[in-house]
């Protein structure tokens, strides 16, 4: 029993080391906020441990973490704490600075955030993105495509 | 373009590595045991805390003025069918998920109790040649998963108790004490006293799908070959211990399973007892309960166990749940959230008297409790720093109530919008620190318990988490350093304040550990060394790639770090101990032993 737990541990440590900046910047462009994305991070975790059957190879850790990721920020949207109070957003802590292209997509509906954060910076494929999003190719197609129009205005012409 | 430009952006956000690597270190120890024995139980938890968050939103917003302490009156049950309507009526009653209440069971063993205790009074003293576990109060030990005895070093981890020969830094294997009979027996802490070991075990019961708290001592006269002197268990999961003198009492938290509840089978739903060859329910009559504060089907139950001979003295339980628990030589205060009202503290009151426990009152205070430092007794007097929420946010209170934990005097609406980070009681002073964006340390004079008062209030950035009195007119504070215009922690710090005049508390020095970022001190005392004869200072931390244990010493100059132990990248450090003239850190890997007086130089090592 004891190496098996001390295997289990050290290979827990190191994955959540590896992948805590890849869950905990999809949790951010969700809620927009730091100290919500950290909550979501370490739920993430938990409920990854919980997991019945971890997946053995690397990208399907990945998109199994960025899934429940989604889940916790939706749960997290539709709790009654979270309904009853206003929202914290990072600029009351943090003024941004150079981050104009990051705040415009956060100024976006939260759907098209998340197309945009998992096509541009996860490098998800619209396929792939509809099955991570349980959702039809074709709505995450619009979905991405509307983003992007949204995005021209707000950016200027912004190019893609 | 904008992938790239978001991407530069993005780039710059990082998890905060306080956050992660508590979560870390939360998934190592004892996880994947627990996930098993709770699988059954999580559902009545779940529906249990769903119920708890609508009713506290139903109670939630309480005007100030009520925000004062009220005695509960506690009431005995008369049979075990009076108990079981009701926790009946909490299954069926959609108001009941609240916590706490009281519930009292007499001794078993009582004439067992007195001849056993009397003698021991001696060895909870401090010992200048070895470190013992860090505690709160003098004469009390607590439980830990490393000790010393002087010559040995014993080690309790994943189920094994090794111990390992200290001799003069060249350390031995002796034995290896496993405890993994079968799955469903885990090891969380252990005692050391008069050549035994005492194992804190908790234990599932498939059939009964109930937890226990099981205790085994062990015969550690010859080390290389420790006996089972026997064995006790209590219901419940073990939530904490003390050990005083040759005593032990444990307090434990038992739910009960509505799955397996029957009318006509009062242990599916009262806690048992088991010494030596016979188990039974506690017995009803000196079951006391608090009609206003009934809420939630569990208990809380605190044995007192001869350790000598392996036996239980003595048993009382409270229904409810249980968060903080303080304890001395003579009192123990158990504390819960209050089922009416989240924001208010429920502390419940037992007297300690040689393996005796007596149930004497319960108050309900307003506000939560950092930890058991929040709770202190000085001169029949019981002292509390609280934190309450109100509907403008926080205010900090001290409280001081008398031996029946009534009310005496109070210092209100402290440092509103912070929160109580650290406190230490001092005699006849309490020092505690309240943090937003900076750090006061305020100092209260209290030697006029009606009449406390603030006399002073050091504001630096950061804030401690642990105050440990450090040498003469000295306290050390193991915190963290804060951006003082955000409030957003940056790294470790270690600082030491002359107190020598508690009005004028001054910052004598503080050294800042720029690159930890976090550590287990700062939520388990445990984890500090802290030898303030021999001016020594210990504790591990995170570093971004590895983990650090640094012992530290002080001087008219300042902190100097003197050793900084790193390991391999995934090995926890656990412990540091000092034994004679050299210093040992414990891993869960390994046992170093340094040399304190040559350079610091690495003796001998043991893997495991």
């Amino acid at each position: 029993m004891g190496n098996g737990i001390s295997f289990q541990r050290d290979e827990t440590a190191v994955l959540f080391r590896r992948y805590a900046d890849t869950v905990y910047r999809l949790a951010y462009a969700r809620v927009k906020n730091q100290y919500d994305a950290d909550d979501i991070l370490q739920e993430v975790f938990l409920r990854f441990l919980r997991s019945k059957n971890p997946p053995q190879d690397e990208e399907h850790t990945k998109a199994l973490l960025l899934r429940i990721t989604l889940n916790c920020s939706k749960s997290f949207f539709t709790t009654a704490a979270r309904r009853h109070n206003v929202p914290l957003t990072d600029t009351v802590a943090q003024p941004p600075e150079n981050r104009e292209t990051l705040d415009a997509v956060l100024r976006l509906p939260k759907k098209y955030r998340t197309v945009l954060h998992l096509h541009y910076y996860c490098g998800y494929s619209i396929d792939e993105i509809a099955e991570l999003l349980r959702q039809n190719p074709s709505t995450v197609k619009s979905q991405l495509h509307r983003a992007r129009e949204k995005l021209r205005v707000a950016l200027k012409g912004v190019e893609f | 373009m904008f992938e790239n430009d978001y991407r530069k952006e993005m780039d710059t956000l990082h998890a905060d590595p306080a956050a992660l690597e508590k979560i870390v270190e939360k998934s190592t120890r004892q996880r994947s045991w627990r996930k098993q024995q709770f699988d059954r139980t999580r559902p009545v938890l779940a529906l249990a805390l769903c119920l708890a968050v609508i009713c506290g939103f139903f109670w939630m917003p309480k005007s100030p003025a009520e925000l004062t302490p009220k005695t509960l009156s506690a009431v005995s049950t008369e049979s075990y069918e009076s108990i079981y309507e009701k926790i009946y009526a909490l299954k069926k009653n959609i108001n009941y998920v609240n916590r706490c209440g009281n519930f009292t069971t007499d001794f078993i063993a009582e004439s067992v109790a007195s001849d056993a205790v009397a003698k021991t009074t001696t060895t909870g003293s401090v010992n200048s040649g070895y470190s013992e576990t860090t505690h709160q109060v003098d004469g009390v030990d607590e439980a830990d998963f490393v000790k010393t005895d002087g010559k040995y070093i014993y080690i309790l981890h994943q189920n094994k108790l090794q111990i390992v020969s200290a001799d003069n830094g060249q350390l031995q294997s002796s034995s290896t004490v496993s405890f993994d009979e079968s799955n469903n027996c885990y090891a969380n802490e252990f005692y050391l006293s008069s050549g035994k070991a005492v194992i804190l075990l908790n234990e599932f019961d498939e059939k009964a799908e109930t937890n226990y708290s099981k205790i085994t001592v062990l015969d550690l006269t010859d080390p290389k070959n420790p006996k089972t002197i026997g064995s006790c268990r209590q219901s419940g999961y073990c939530s904490t211990s003390r050990l005083i003198g040759n005593t032990l009492y444990v307090v434990s938290w038992y739910y009960v399973n509505f799955q397996t509840l029957k009318k006509d089978n009062p242990s599916t739903y009262v806690p048992t007892v088991a010494s030596g060859n016979y188990e039974e329910s506690v017995r009803c009559d000196t079951i006391h309960f608090c009609e206003e504060s009934i809420a939630e089907p569990s208990y809380t139950i605190v044995c007192s166990y001869d350790i000598d001979n392996a036996r239980l003295l003595a048993t009382q339980s409270l229904l409810g749940g249980s968060q903080t628990i303080y304890c001395n030589t003579e009192n123990l205060i158990v504390t819960s959230f209050d089922p009416k009202d989240y924001n208010s503290t429920v502390a419940s009151l037992f007297s300690l008297n040689k393996g005796k426990i007596n149930y004497e009152t319960s108050q309900s205070l307003p506000g939560t409790l950092l930890n058991q430092f929040s709770i202190d007794e000085h001169q029949q007097h019981f002292r509390f720093v609280l934190t309450e929420r109100t509907e403008n946010g926080t205010v900090n209170r001290l409280q001081i109530l008398d031996s029946k934990l009534q009310p005496v005097g109070s210092i209100g609406d402290l440092a509103p919008g912070e929160t109580v980070y650290s406190v230490r009681f001092m005699d006849e002073y309490a020092y505690f620190v309240t943090f937003r964006q900076t750090d006061p340390l305020f100092t209260a004079d209290l030697s006029d318990p009606k009449n406390p008062k603030i006399i002073g209030s050091l504001k630096i950035p950061g804030f401690s988490n642990y105050l440990f009195p450090y040498q003469n007119n000295k306290l050390l504070g193991i915190g963290m350093e804060a951006d003082e215009q955000t409030g957003r922690t940056q790294c470790m710090k270690l600082s030491l304040f002359n107190i020598s005049d508690p009005a004028n508390v001054t910052e004598e020095d503080k050294t800042v550990l720029s690159d930890c970022n976090f550590s287990p001190a700062l939520y388990d005392h445990r984890n500090c060394l802290v030898d303030a004869a021999r001016n020594l200072i210990g504790f591990s931390a995170y570093r971004t790639n590895d983990m650090v244990y640094s012992l530290y010493t002080f001087d008219q100059n300042g902190f100097h770090q003197i050793a900084a132990v790193t390991n391999a990248v995934d090995c926890m450090f656990l412990r540091g101990l000092l034994i004679g003239n050299y210093f040992y850190v414990i891993s869960d890997r390994n046992v170093r032993a340094f040399d304190l007086f040559g350079g610091m130089k690495q003796i001998s090592s043991v893997q495991f």
